[in-house]
């Protein structure tokens, strides 16, 4: 390692970026997935899953925006400024990124709208009566697989640097995303708790056992990881350690897995079930904290 | 034909002529952090105690810095005083062109990679992919800074300003090619009075080729620099391709999750399709 390299100087804006981003892509993912092999009974699972991904989605458009040096010239992500035209740069996983969250925010907002217009949210006439189903399983295919991107590109921006902890393993693309999936799921579960949306116990069963199965692989990634950056020469700090292990590993992750493993019962009992709000809430900080960590931690401030 | 910079450290005697040109040609101001408005008057705090380096680092108004390395034996019976006016590379596979995601970083006709200012958005996903921690984030302009080779200067035939002021020519500012030439004589001929570890810094295995190379009496890395430094973009592919991997086993549990029959006895919503 050189003692001169520098860091990007990213900051609590992008933290939060990096955790919207997984949440809005996990949650159209989930969403996407309902709509195509759930049943109809399921559908307030991928319709809450909709609710949740556009609006974050342009909360991360305006957290990108402000972190920019010069917020004013945001478009040049996209445009080049000289000709005006297109110009995406393939090596660049910030430029592909940016592109990508331009789609998601696309296709999240017309499975947004669909769900307002299905709903009688949005009591247009015209939208009302060309509602169609089908057209709706298109774009939500085609968005779950930027919105894939977006909740994983993030890490491999990172990654694709010289910065130690960041560059030491090929991992953290396929963490995010995992981190992606699981918060994304959690974060269902408590839109559908807060609003009170009536879903059957089947169904909830169903959010569980895909949140179990989240978690899983996200443990396996994040252990991973830290372990394959150690072997790889990389320092880590005591407060790292505590805030990877002890907060997201152990109190993010293990404890909501214990607990929805143990609920598996009372779901399945109750008619009007809902998954245990706590443990989603463990695991959306689990995640705000993993990427805190990583993000700091990367750049040796903590 | 590239242009480019053969740095001779062995001549080097640490007078940071190159320094004040840099700045002064391109009308770099006193590093922010390292000045105190103190009753009107900028007072210097911030001082290394580092030898004799004044700027610590490359900065986004450093963009040339004279580093002083003393190098002393573990037994403590020698000691090496090392000099080495450090600056961008101007790689042949530069990172942070490859990572931008305006184009602002471009490289001009003579290889030289620089930074259009006009474009430029302040994203910084450059800084990381530098491996040698060369370009700098300019907090009062929101934009990134490093150096040119003196871009305006050597389109219109100059030399850069730092090879100009230098001495001892320890900069020599000229065709890549025969920079190369001249730089591996100088190597023979410092190891044939004895310098064994002279070396070469900065030759096609490096990054392709670096334009700004260096001649190094001593391992790179007494001089900080990285020994064998990468494109990061080579972890691209393994990277995404784990990704994938992640994303099918994600999908295939929630397929797997969501297929799942419900209870006869569990009554359906009442459906909103129209």
């Amino acid at each position: 390692m050189t003692e001169q390299l520098q860091t990007p100087l990213w900051g609590w804006l992008i933290v939060f970026y990096f955790f919207f981003g997984g949440i809005a892509g996990g949650a159209y993912l989930i969403s996407t997935i309902v709509e195509l092999v759930g049943r109809p009974q399921d559908r307030p699972i991928a319709r809450m899953g909709y609710y949740i991904a556009f609006p974050l989605a342009l909360v991360c458009a305006v957290l990108l925006i402000v972190d920019l040096g010069r917020p004013e010239r945001f478009w040049h992500m996209i445009v080049y400024r000289k000709t005006l035209l297109p110009w995406p740069v393939w090596d660049s996983a910030i430029s592909v990124g940016a592109y990508a969250l331009l789609l998601f925010g696309l296709f999240s907002f017309l499975s947004f709208l669909d769900v307002l217009v299905e709903t009688g949210r949005l009591p247009w006439a015209p939208l009302r009566e060309r509602y169609s189903g089908t057209p709706r399983r298109i774009y939500a295919l085609l968005g779950a697989g930027v919105g894939f991107f977006v909740a994983s590109y993030t890490g491999v921006l990172i990654s694709t640097t010289h910065l130690p902890m960041w560059s030491s393993t090929s991992l953290l693309g396929a963490l995010f995303l995992a981190s992606g999936a699981s918060t994304g799921l959690a974060a269902i579960a408590i839109g559908l708790a807060l609003t009170k949306t009536p879903v059957i116990s089947t169904s909830l069963e169903k959010l569980r056992k895909a949140d179990s199965m989240f978690i899983l692989i996200e443990i396996i990634l994040l252990i991973a990881f830290i372990a394959l950056a150690y072997l790889a020469g990389y320092d880590w700090s005591i407060l790292n350690l505590v805030l990877l292990i002890g907060v997201t590993l152990i109190i993010g992750l293990i404890v909501p897995l214990v607990v929805f493993l143990g609920s598996a019962g009372d779901v399945k009992r109750r008619s009007e079930a809902t998954i245990p709000i706590l443990a989603a809430l463990l695991i959306l900080a689990g995640g705000f904290v993993m990427r805190a960590a990583i993000i700091f931690g990367g750049q040796g401030l903590i | 034909m590239a242009k480019g910079m053969f740095v001779d450290t062995s001549v080097c005697i640490g007078c940071k002529a190159c320094q004040v040109a840099c700045k002064e040609w391109n009308e770099l101001t006193g590093e922010p952090d390292d000045f105190k408005d103190v009753d009107g008057q900028l007072k210097a705090i911030n001082f290394t105690g580092d030898s004799y380096d004044n700027t610590g680092r490359l900065t986004a108004t450093n963009w040339r810095h004279v580093r002083f390395i003393e190098n002393i034996t573990p037994d403590r019976s020698t000691v090496a005083w090392y000099m080495m006016s450090d600056s961008c590379k101007h790689c042949i596979q530069a990172g942070c062109l490859e990572v931008c995601p305006t184009h602002a970083l471009m490289r001009t006709d003579l290889g030289n990679v620089i930074v259009q200012q006009d474009v430029c958005n302040g994203c910084r996903a450059c800084i990381a992919a530098c491996p040698f921690g060369v370009i700098s984030y300019n907090t009062s302009t929101g934009r990134v800074n490093k150096c040119t080779l003196c871009d305006d200067r050597i389109h219109i035939g100059l030399e850069t300003a730092c090879a100009k002021a230098c001495p001892t020519d320890s900069i020599i500012f000229g065709e890549v090619t025969d920079l190369r030439q001249q730089a591996s004589q100088r190597v023979d001929e410092l190891k044939g009075l004895g310098f064994n570890k002279a070396q070469i810094y900065g030759d096609e295995s490096i990054l392709g080729g670096l334009n700004v190379f260096y001649l190094l009496l001593y391992y790179p890395h007494v001089y900080r620099q990285p020994v064998n430094p990468r494109l990061p973009q080579a972890k691209l592919i393994p990277e995404s391709a784990l990704s994938i991997g992640t994303a099918i086993a994600l999908g295939v549990a929630a397929i797997i999750a969501f297929r799942e029959r419900g209870s006869a006895s569990n009554p359906p919503e009442k459906s909103l399709e129209p």
